[in-house]
């Protein structure tokens, strides 16, 4: 059924291939940008026949209160807690206001202009690769028509009718769970959102080449490694400020995805925030610090690094739901570790305390590229960056 | 079938986007050739202004001989020019020396006896541009009759060398007791 589907003429492709660019050889530049919830992560690479010849990585936070009303702060935790996931461009498309979320459609603009104002002219003149926060994305479960082929506008209208929301999306296919399923899992953008970008790019003299789904960009870091045995699943747990993603990719494949309901640093924050009347920065700074042994005697430490086992203990409960499905999916798989990229892979104490829940090892994402030490936090924007640059480019 | 890499940019937006980007490709290709090409141009334009000075200092060099036989060419006919005036200059100086006077005086004086005494001799040369030959010739002379001056003019009319011959004023005596007599003689060759 999908077969069909995958014949359908991407026009990236096509344009590319049939088109001569005498500019397209010799020398590439790509700069990944990963727009998250928290702060924006940059990676500019530029590769050279001889190699990677530059590397810069950036980290700009987007400060809520431009965001979002100051009044609204206040409660964003405590009205965060109760909420499923949300998606905050399409509740922007709904309502004047999103309570649940830091984004808002409307600061994309003022975000790329404040990026590009930050950028030197040799990073300016390259593609843009962009990868959104998972909270602007949806996975969704679709039913497709039982017919031959499947068309664009079946898919959309599935997407649609899923959403309840009838603007277009841009979408890609994901692995579904049950191979014999009906149903086919989706990766949507609300089409609005991705041109508001792309938009706002060209606004500001960038060129914008992609928008990305964290899943792939994910599977590039693991194709990157390269040392991922036959019959082995690696799980990689996109940890940051929003609930976290769970990617589990096998055979250079991606084979499950599933977007976690709890475990975003943002709920252990928010605590912070409460209770100790800190704003999100100095939040996550002590976030950062409470696991020192220095603070061992502190009362806030202790609360802080309780609150912050607590999500690594609903973290580690839905990777093991996750893991036993995928085990009794695919049988004869292993897992014998987790890749944990994302602002928490940074944290070595918040790592040293979801190993402690964790039966598998965990293993914080770094990388070396042309001297430069990228942690995990820069993992997206250094697959984004790497995608512009690679010899399989499309 | 799932995609290893997808793009969410709606595709529309996708082939605008590499459309401008194709078009900026070629806009700098065309761009850097233009370049490239009145670069070409004015080094073409510089090598040539050389070879050109070249072959102009060569074409000078080639044509000096040539200059130098028409310089020689005018020189010879003016040296030719120069000759033959001097050769007639020559022949006229010789035709009307003074020496020649001077031999005529002295055949007048053998004539007359020894009775002549040249006081004055005066040649004038010519004042007329248009007979370039022409000149004169005034000489005071004294002898002892009128007789003898007569005589004296036949010799000067005889000797053919003059066009003209005459008396200039009457002849007067140079002193109340003697009979010499001076008289100007006035020749027009």
């Amino acid at each position: 059924m999908l077969k069909s589907l995958s014949k359908k003429k991407n026009p990236e492709t096509t344009s590319r291939s049939t088109i001569f660019n005498p500019l397209r050889q010799g020398s590439r530049s790509c700069l990944g940008m990963d727009i998250g919830q928290f702060e924006t992560k940059l990676v500019w690479v530029k590769k050279t026949p001889s190699g990677f010849q530059a590397a810069s990585a950036k980290m700009l936070s987007f400060p809520p209160e431009e965001l979002v009303d100051a009044s609204e702060t206040e409660n964003l935790a405590e009205e965060r807690r109760g909420l499923s996931v949300r998606n905050p461009f399409r509740a922007q498309l709904k309502a004047d206001h999103d309570k649940d979320n830091l984004w808002n459609l409307e600061e994309v603009p003022k975000l790329v202009q404040r990026l590009a104002c930050s950028l030197s002219p040799q990073i300016a003149a390259s593609d843009v690769a962009v990868n959104l926060s998972m909270a602007a994305c949806d996975i969704r479960g679709i039913c497709l028509p039982d017919s031959e082929r499947i068309t664009d506008s079946a898919i959309q209208q599935a997407i649609q009718e899923a959403t309840g929301d009838s603007s277009p999306s841009s979408y890609a296919l994901l692995p579904n769970p049950k191979a014999d399923s009906t149903k086919q899992r989706t990766f949507c953008i609300p089409s609005e959102a991705t041109l508001l970008i792309a938009s706002a790019l060209e606004t500001n003299k960038l060129s914008p080449w992609k928008i990305d789904g964290l899943p792939w960009c994910k599977l590039r870091l693991l194709k990157m490694m390269n040392d991922l045995p036959k019959n082995h699943f690696l799980p990689i747990l996109d940890w940051s400020f929003g609930n976290p993603t769970l990617t589990l990719i096998a055979e250079n494949k991606i084979k499950y995805v599933r977007h976690l309901n709890v475990g975003g640093m943002q709920a252990v924050l928010a605590g912070a925030e409460r209770g100790f009347g800190m704003d999100l920065p100095q939040a996550v700074r002590w976030l950062e610090l409470c696991f020192e042994s220095e603070f061992d005697a502190d009362p806030c430490a202790l609360e802080m690094r309780h609150w912050a086992i607590q999500c690594c203990q609903q973290i580690v409960a839905e990777i093991e739901v996750a893991m036993d499905f995928v085990r009794w999916q695919f049988r004869d798989t292993e897992i014998s570790r987790l890749m944990v990229v994302g602002g928490g892979g940074a944290l070595p104490g918040l790592c040293r305390a979801l190993q402690s829940e964790l039966a598998i090892k965990v293993e914080p994402w770094s990388l070396k590229l042309a001297d430069l030490e990228l942690t995990s936090e820069f993992a997206v924007a250094t697959s984004l960056a790497l995608s512009g640059v690679g010899n399989d480019r499309r | 079938m799932i995609e290893d890499e997808v793009n969410l940019l709606p595709a529309r937006l996708l082939e605008r986007l590499e459309k401008q980007r194709l078009f900026r490709g070629w806009l700098r290709f065309f761009g850097a050739s233009l370049f490239v090409a009145i670069c070409i141009i004015i080094f073409a334009n510089m090598q040539s202004s050389k070879s050109n000075g070249q072959i102009l200092a060569l074409q000078k060099e080639t044509a000096r001989p040539k200059e130098l036989i028409a310089e020689n060419r005018r020189l010879r006919s003016q040296l030719i020019r120069e000759k033959d005036h001097l050769e007639k200059v020559n022949s006229l100086s010789t035709q009307h020396s003074p020496l020649v006077l001077m031999s005529l005086i002295c055949s007048a004086k053998s004539e007359v006896g020894g009775q002549l005494e040249l006081k004055h001799f005066l040649q004038l040369s010519n004042e007329n541009p248009e007979d370039p030959i022409e000149g004169s010739v005034n000489l005071t002379m004294i002898t002892s009759n009128a007789a003898n001056s007569a005589k004296i003019v036949k010799v000067f009319e005889d000797s053919g060398y003059f066009k003209e011959v005459k008396l200039k004023g009457a002849l007067e005596k140079t002193q109340a007791m003697h009979d010499d007599l001076r008289f100007t003689l006035f020749c027009r060759y």
